[in-house]
């Protein structure tokens, strides 16, 4: 069975039935008889009986539909690694000068990815979102990785990488313009696998708070702060968040910055053209349990970081499920390796345990969703 | 352990949210026609009527005021298919069962989507509409109504 057979085996399983029996849009107004008949109102004549305080929506027309269940699958094409670690010519050493070259080419980088998105609360004045995700990357080597390779060649090789994650959002707005999402999130990364899983003393904690403004149906901004692993190590970073749909409804932006921007074509009810680009990155925890690579650390950790540059076509299926395209060129930003976890900000010229190259591949992604339209 | 005491403690504080979370209801005698009646939606930019159908024991609500009745070129507003929202039927077919309006659809002429919808009274003068993705309201937002009334 194919990967994408697979993927639509998975989606026949996990979507529930009810969803397709969902009733479109009502095309046609039926003609409808009161009870006591149509009276002239004057209904700007009236008031509230009791208050009831306005607050804005974290929503605006024409953006993106919100993904609630998702599952994909994420493609990258050949490409190369060059690991400046080699084994076991070298070990146990101390400096990364005695370290020797070790280049190895890629085939395909490639895994599934599933999210949740649920929104365990969500009322007018408080919305709760909890979310879990799940994201793998298996490395299909070109040529045989022995024990004479580098260790990350070999970990990527018998383990691939895995991410998983939890999050809780929390939007709260307090009128009808002003608001505040606070986010907050666990990720266990490394390459575990299920018979061999990492400790959860390598949880990693992200988090982010912005603070904004609902300036009308068609745009919502906000300013604020985040503590990040997108970069690949621990990162503080200031944060601009922004929703706008033009006023013709046809196309709009969607961006948090700096991790992601979108220019979003709405082409009509279906369908929906973006163009821009995400970070995604993380630090991964490479384990040396058993001194399997015969090494004098067991905290390294790899920070991958890559900024996709892409084109997403998302169709609607249904009025709630929608079929995600993605094309684009990977870019490497970081795939080296430090010891713990500690705070590198950008720019920062704290040398690396080992620095590795990874060239920039052409990748593609594609998903179905459960979306709240 | 340190951090797996975090973890917990974070867990717990989202279960205990999730349980808590939604407004305790008081309730009175609700009887079926109580929900008819003028009702403003949470954000405050339109007014629905809610009625009874004639010769039936079926309720529907009706958009009938805008705040801004007109959209930035002065035509009246519309929803994603060119209707005009105002005098739109935008709440459908709910029915009463015990102390709540079941098996009806809500309508959100912003998006152009229909979502399954249940309304359940806080008091005289409030309901909580929740509207969903599926019939058993699981996935779905809730908004407070407040009854107007002739000043």
């Amino acid at each position: 069975m194919t990967q994408f057979m697979r993927i639509w085996a998975l989606v026949a399983l996990f979507v529930p039935s009810v969803l397709f029996a969902q009733e479109e849009p009502i095309e046609e107004e039926p003609p409808m008889e009161e009870e006591g008949g149509e009276e002239q109102i004057d209904y700007s004549q009236f008031v509230q009986t009791e208050e009831n305080k306005a607050f804005c929506s974290s929503r605006i027309v024409g953006q993106r539909p919100i993904k609630l269940f998702s599952i994909g699958y994420d493609f990258q094409g050949a490409h190369s690694l060059t690991s400046n670690l080699q084994y076991p010519n070298t070990a146990p050493f101390e400096h990364l000068e005695d370290a020797v070259k070790d280049m190895a080419d890629i085939r395909s980088a490639q895994g599934m990815r599933f999210a949740v998105n649920y929104p365990v609360i969500s009322k007018n004045s408080f919305v709760l979102n909890l979310g879990v995700n799940y994201a793998e990357t298996r490395y299909d080597f070109k040529n045989e990785i022995t024990k004479g390779n580098a260790p990350l060649m070999r970990s990527l090789n018998e383990n691939g990488l895995k991410s998983t994650g939890f999050t809780a959002t929390v939007f709260k707005p307090f009128n009808s313009k002003r608001y505040m999402i606070v986010q907050a999130g666990l990720n266990l990364n490394g390459d575990f696998t299920a018979s061999n899983m990492q400790s959860l003393d390598y949880l990693r904690y992200t988090g982010a708070v912005i603070y904004g403004i609902k300036a009308n149906d068609r745009k919502i901004w906000g300013f604020g702060a985040s503590r990040t692993y997108l970069g690949g190590a621990l990162n503080y970073v200031p944060v601009y968040y922004m929703i706008y749909t033009a006023q013709n409804k046809k196309w709009g932006l969607e961006m948090l910055l700096p991790a992601r921007f979108q220019y979003r074509r709405n082409i009509n009810q279906k369908n929906l053209l973006l163009l821009g680009w995400e970070v995604e990155g993380n630090t991964f925890r490479i384990n040396n349990d058993d001194d399997r690579y015969n090494l004098p650390y067991n905290d390294m950790e790899l920070r991958r970081s890559e900024l996709r540059f892409r084109a997403t076509w998302e169709h609607a299926l249904t009025s709630q499920i929608w079929l995600s395209a993605q094309a684009g060129y990977r870019y490497n930003w970081s795939f080296d390796i430090d010891r713990g976890d500690f705070f590198r900000p950008f720019g920062d010229d704290e040398p690396f345990l080992v620095e590795n190259t990874l060239t920039d591949p052409i990748y593609f992604n594609i998903s179905i969703n459960w979306v709240s339209p | 352990m340190l951090k797996l005491g975090k973890f917990s403690a974070l867990l717990m504080i989202f279960i205990l949210a999730s349980a808590f979370g939604p407004a305790e209801m008081v309730k009175g005698k609700v009887e079926a026609g109580d929900i008819v009646g003028l009702w403003m939606p949470s954000e405050g930019t339109a007014y629905v009527k809610i009625f009874k159908e004639k010769g039936k024991e079926k309720y529907h609500g009706r958009i009938v005021w805008l705040k801004e009745p007109n959209d930035e070129n002065g035509n009246p507003k519309t929803d994603p298919e060119g209707k005009a929202i105002l005098n739109m039927l935008n709440l459908r077919d709910f029915v009463f069962d015990e102390d709540e309006w079941v098996d009806g659809t809500i309508y959100d002429p912003k998006s152009g989507n229909t979502y399954y919808c249940t309304i359940e009274m806080i008091n005289k003068n409030k309901l909580e509409v929740r509207g969903s993705l599926d019939p058993f309201g699981l996935v779905g937002r809730t908004d407070t109504w407040v009854r107007m009334k002739t000043n």
